[in-house]
């Protein structure tokens, strides 16, 4: 029986780690610079990144309903 | 122009180096959803379709074999009744027998129609989720890019800034290189 590789939740973990760097930088990067960033990149990126954990978990639930009525 | 206001470049290195850690990750993620795709499908195509093909012509078998005792069995209750000999009151055992046998023949047939239905859906269905999974990858690929260039240049700014001559960096405070840069544009927008 296929195992599945949950890139869900490494995706989702990565978002999150990725959201404790940019916290990080407030400490010591805090100017307009940095604002304009994250509207123009960061929110994007991530806003993209959770669409693919969308994805990624629907092909899943199917993967698994597969794999459950198939054993 | 507003200013900046950053104590150290590597902040902003430090940063673009998890970003760019951040990009490979989703990359691997979404190759390996596409994965998880072809494992399942071979599983169903090569073990289930293969389990369940061969189950069924052992059940076929087993199935023949009890309707041929069942057959015999009535046979035997007919002769029975004709003759004083053989006493075989009823064949209701070897049928229950031959029922049972044809009901996991069934029951096998069922099951690879489930496992066929389910490699065609796949296929619908996840087709579409596997494009998406790309294209996904594709623009963080190039947004991730675009933004570590950014970084990049932000950084770029900031250590041009603290590398010049006192007298000519308006700094506010001490000339050291972890006070903030303040007032320059260093790592201003554009």
């Amino acid at each position: 029986m296929p195992a599945l590789m949950g890139d869900d939740a490494l995706l989702e973990k990565a978002l999150k780690d990725l959201a404790a760097a940019w916290d990080a930088t407030a400490d010591g990067w805090r100017d307009e610079a940095r604002t304009e960033f994250a509207d123009h990149h960061l929110h994007e990126i991530e806003a993209r990144t959770r669409a693919a954990v969308r994805a990624i978990r629907q092909m899943d639930t199917l993967l698994k309903e597969a794999i459950h009525q198939c054993s | 122009m507003s200013g900046a206001n950053i104590s150290d470049p590597e902040v902003i290195r430090i940063f673009r180096r998890r970003l760019a850690a951040f990009q490979q990750t989703c990359s691997a993620a979404l190759g390996g959803s596409a994965g998880d795709f072809v494992r399942v499908q071979d599983w169903l195509q090569s073990d289930q379709q293969g389990h369940w093909k061969k189950q069924i012509a052992k059940r076929e078998e087993l199935y023949q074999a009890a309707r041929r005792t069942w057959l015999d069995a009535e046979a035997e209750v007919r002769a029975s009744h004709n003759s004083r000999g053989i006493d075989k009151q009823s064949s209701m055992e070897e049928r229950l027998l031959m029922e049972r046998a044809r009901r996991s023949r069934d029951e096998a047939e069922e099951k690879l129609a489930v496992v066929r239905r389910w490699l065609i859906r796949l296929g619908q269905e996840c087709g579409p989720l596997i494009h998406q999974c790309r294209d996904h990858d594709l623009a963080l690929h190039d947004m991730s890019d675009k933004a570590v260039a950014r970084l990049d240049q932000l950084a770029d700014r900031v250590e041009t800034y603290l590398a010049l001559p006192s007298s000519i960096a308006p700094v506010a405070g001490s000339s050291s290189s972890t006070s903030p840069v303040q007032g320059g544009g260093a790592a201003c927008p554009p």
